[in-house]
């Protein structure tokens, strides 16, 4: 294309872009002939579906594609998740795709330098190294990290090979550091992972209470949904419960700031208000609610030794409401911040029986120290209520990444899990071996190490040997400088498959191509529970290849073809037929392949030709029994969801003199996760090109700082210098900083501390202890 | 809406498509250089009548404007960035 046709393509795709977001945004608006002239040539590529890969949300994206390739992006208006529209990521997705500096030959680190060596070659090293580390260290010195932007494929066959024929529990992803307190949080609450609820909650809610979740920024297309329903609703509310101010607290009815930790209160305090003001469904809590006890005190995982397991001891509803004693509204103020009355407020729009209500998280709950007592607590609020799986009614977890849910929670690629239950149960051992063609014995009953135990485990050199896909752990670990050292000591071998060069890959043996998003075909699930496929659209470059095949290559390399027989043209295919064994009851049924190409995705269970959109909801979950009444929470053995007394407890590291101030973590909206793709898309690079700290304008006259002057963050860990940013696109409160991972160059994650949910063993990002220095210019 | 349309299509840069029905315009727009960008954006938006802007698509032109972002990125804290380049 000549430099004037590209120009003039590039202002009627622009103009395409911009038709498909009006359409979603105002579905009324009409246009007259202008704008055909536009679209003339954008209709003539060839367009095709996928799920976005940019976030959880799971948005449908039409592909354009032009002599093989991806040269344009529209939101599918077919897609119910979000009919049309997209984010910024989402319009500039496919760039992605081409940077410069795009891995396209395989890499083996010889003398300290990297040389380049056919697929072939690498792959028979990764499978020798593999096998030797096996037999000098054995079993459990071998591991794989995987992520929740593995395909569904990507991670069942990681577990299969790992689990089922190696041996080894040594399987985790990057969504222990993301989602591991929603799951924790689900399944002590209702047995069953995963929300009850989906995205058409938001169509019928009147009520959002936010907690800690800047939606405005990292689930932008849901946000403009909910603003939508906001407008239309006669009642509509958006209530932001957040530690700072943000773009989504610029937007919503009220903005309520708490002090970090402090929502464990809040939400105890919102369930005696309820109680004592007699808003209690009485019906709901007799039929379908029973109360339990767990551990207190239960620290927060700092030691190598740390070990905890919880224990659920009966209560009753006397027992709960003389554990709420102490959370008055006015006792939550003195720990949180939040006005006494603001908590009352809040309590009575949950219990007002006029109005639906959601809540809604991600990071800023899951995130945290007591992340799995948070979703409890919160779920707590809806149960007393009655207000949970009816439409519109609706606790929902959000999610981070595009098939967090499908791939990391679904197919169980954590250590503890298998593709059905866990490896502790023999029961789900013995199914999973039946399915893998292994025998029952190979799979160890015996979990080992969770994300932050395996990098420590690598440091110490109980791990030798780490396979690491689609994930970029040498910026996203906390207390970075201990795992990154441990993980280039001498005698640790690391294979890392990626699309691109990170500071991973700077710490890999070898580094492997990797086909990356609708290069090779694929499933992911997202946050609704919706399973999505897509196919290949284009070529992968040079030697590049999916994370699926890289590893049914090295399986076969270590004499496991019986396991992994498939063809390259049909294996994607065959390996759902085969993972969908696990899932094939009516609590989690999935959509056969032909469903699932013909569709915008399907919600599971998916039971006779239908979507089950409320769990639980026995007027929709076909795996609920109506002898149960309205709701049958059929994943704990009393059929009854439970209400957990779970106090609020200090987080481990809180300002001092020495480190005044929080530091607070998270993402932006241009950038997805660590930057190593979008910060190879120009636009969206320039729009956010480096991290920064954030820091309030008050705070910073007390410091000397302006705006743009350097400052450099301390803290126990480590150091890092940065341009402070005041009132910019957000504004933390008095005595708290924030600062954005998705630079390499800038690591916070070397300044932040490895404490962890005990339950979860998720770690906590989103606060520690800080002191922040004025530079000399 | 009409004085806004009229406003825009006199800038220069700017292609403009107004809904026939509600307040809504579709604007495409093109410049040489970022700071024109930069520019053209903040007189946008200080038009009369403008109540909002929604990005959905952007591009530059890899001709005229460095296509390797981390090309110039700091690389302070950067562990080896030396070995980034196979």
């Amino acid at each position: 294309m000549s430099p004037l046709d590209r120009r003039v393509f590039v202002k009627r795709l622009a103009m395409a872009s911009a038709a498909g977001a009006a359409a979603a945004l105002v579905p009324d608006a009409a246009f007259g002939d202008e704008l055909s002239r536009y679209l003339d040539d954008v209709r003539d590529l060839d367009w095709r579906k996928t799920p976005c890969r940019f976030c959880g949300v799971g948005c449908g994206l039409l592909v354009g594609i032009e002599e093989g390739r991806a040269v344009a992006v529209r939101g599918d208006p077919e897609s119910p998740v979000n009919r049309g529209l997209a984010c910024v990521k989402g319009y500039h997705s496919v760039q992605a795709l081409y940077g410069r500096d795009r891995l396209t030959r395989a890499l083996v680190r010889r003398n300290g330098r990297l040389v380049e060596v056919s697929m072939g070659e690498a792959l028979d090293l990764v499978a020798t190294r593999l096998r030797e580390t096996m037999e000098d260290y054995g079993k459990d010195s071998v591991a794989i990290y995987g992520s929740g932007q593995w395909t569904i494929p990507d991670g069942y066959v990681a577990s299969k090979l790992f689990k089922g024929c190696l041996g080894t529990n040594n399987v985790e992803a990057n969504a222990r550091l993301c989602m591991a307190s929603a799951v924790t949080g689900f399944t002590t609450s209702f047995g069953l992972d995963e929300p009850m609820g989906c995205y058409e909650d938001i169509d019928h809610a009147d009520v959002f209470v936010l907690w800690g979740n800047n939606m405005a920024e990292m689930h932008p297309v849901l946000f403009s949904r909910m603003l939508e329903r906001r407008r239309q609703a006669p009642r509509g509310m958006i209530i932001d419960l957040a530690t700072r101010t943000t773009r989504t607290s610029y937007a919503a009815d009220r903005s309520l700031l708490f002090t970090p930790q402090s929502d464990l209160a809040i939400a105890n305090a919102i369930c005696h208000e309820i109680v004592a003001k007699g808003w209690v469904n009485r019906d709901f809590v007799r039929r379908h609610v029973s109360f339990k006890r767990g551990r207190t005190g239960i620290g927060y995982g700092l030691e190598d030794s740390f070990r905890f397991d919880d224990q659920a001891v009966d209560a009753t509803w006397d027992d709960y409401v003389r554990f709420l004693d102490n959370y008055t509204p006015e006792a939550a103020a003195e720990v949180s911040g939040v006005p006494a009355a603001d908590i009352r407020w809040l309590a009575s729009l949950y219990a007002d029986p006029a109005r639906k209500v959601m809540s809604l998280w991600c990071m800023g709950m899951n995130q945290h120290t007591r992340g799995t007592w948070i979703n409890n607590l919160v779920y707590n609020i809806h149960l007393l209520v009655g207000k949970i799986a009816t439409p519109g009614n609706s606790p929902f977890s959000l999610t981070g990444q595009p098939s967090a849910c499908g791939t990391v929670r679904e197919v169980g690629t954590l250590t503890h899990k298998l593709p059905r239950g866990v490896v502790a149960n023999e029961a789900d051992r013995r199914f999973a071996a039946e399915i893998w063609g292994v025998p029952y014995e190979r799979i160890d009953p015996v979990p080992t190490y969770h994300t932050v135990d395996m990098f420590r485990a690598l440091d110490r050199g109980d791990i030798r040997f780490m396979w690491i896909q689609v994930t970029n752990p040498m910026v996203t670990m906390p207390h970075l400088n201990r795992y990154r050292a441990g993980a280039e000591k001498e005698g640790r071998f690391l294979v890392v498959s990626d699309v691109y060069p990170t500071p991973t890959t700077d710490v890999a043996d070898v580094i492997l191509p990797a086909a990356m998003w609708f290069e090779q075909e694929g499933l992911f699930g997202n946050s609704e529970r919706r399973t999505q496929h897509f196919a290949q659209h284009v070529d992968p470059p040079g030697e590049a290849m999916s994370d699926t095949w890289q590893l049914i290559e090295v399986a076969r390399r270590l004499g496991f073809q019986e396991q992994f027989p498939w063809s390259f043209e049909t294996h994607v295919e065959d390996i759902w037929r085969e993972y969908t064994r696990f899932h094939d009851t009516p609590a989690h049924r999935m959509a056969p392949i032909e469903e699932l190409k013909a569709r915008p995705g399907v919600i599971w269970p998916f039971v006779d030709g239908r979507e089950t959109r409320w769990r639980y909801n026995t007027e929709h979950d076909p795996a609920a029994d109506r002898a149960y009444g309205t709701h049958d929470f059929y994943g704990k053995p009393d059929h009854r969801a439970w209400i957990w007394l779970r106090p609020y407890e200090p987080p481990p590291e809180v300002p001092d003199d020495e480190y005044p101030f929080w530091l607070n973590t998270g993402r932006v909206l241009e950038h997805w996760h660590t930057g190593s793709m979008t910060r190879r898309v120009p636009t969206l690079h320039r729009a956010v090109p480096n991290a920064y700290v954030e820091i309030n304008r008050t705070d910073a006259q007390e410091l000397g700082v302006r705006n743009r002057d350097r400052v450099r963050l301390v803290t126990r860990r480590g150091a890092l210098e940065l341009e402070a940013r005041i009132d910019y696109r957000a504004q933390p409160p008095r005595g708290q900083v924030f600062v954005p991972f998705f630079d390499e160059d800038l690591l916070i994650n070397e300044l932040t501390l490895d404490a962890y949910c005990p339950i979860s063993k998720q770690p906590d990002y989103k606060k520690c202890a800080v002191r922040v220095e004025r530079l000399r210019t | 809406m009409a004085a806004v349309v009229a406003e825009l299509g006199a800038m220069g840069g700017c292609d403009v498509v107004a809904a026939r029905t509600g307040e809504l315009l579709l604007l495409v727009t093109e410049t040489d250089t970022q700071a024109a960008d930069r520019a053209l954006r903040a007189r946008i938006e200080g038009l009369e009548g403008v109540r909002g802007l929604l990005l959905t698509f952007g591009d530059i032109d890899p001709d005229t404007e460095d296509p390797d972002p981390l090309a110039s990125g700091v690389k302070a804290n950067s562990p080896s960035p030396e070995a980034r380049r196979p």
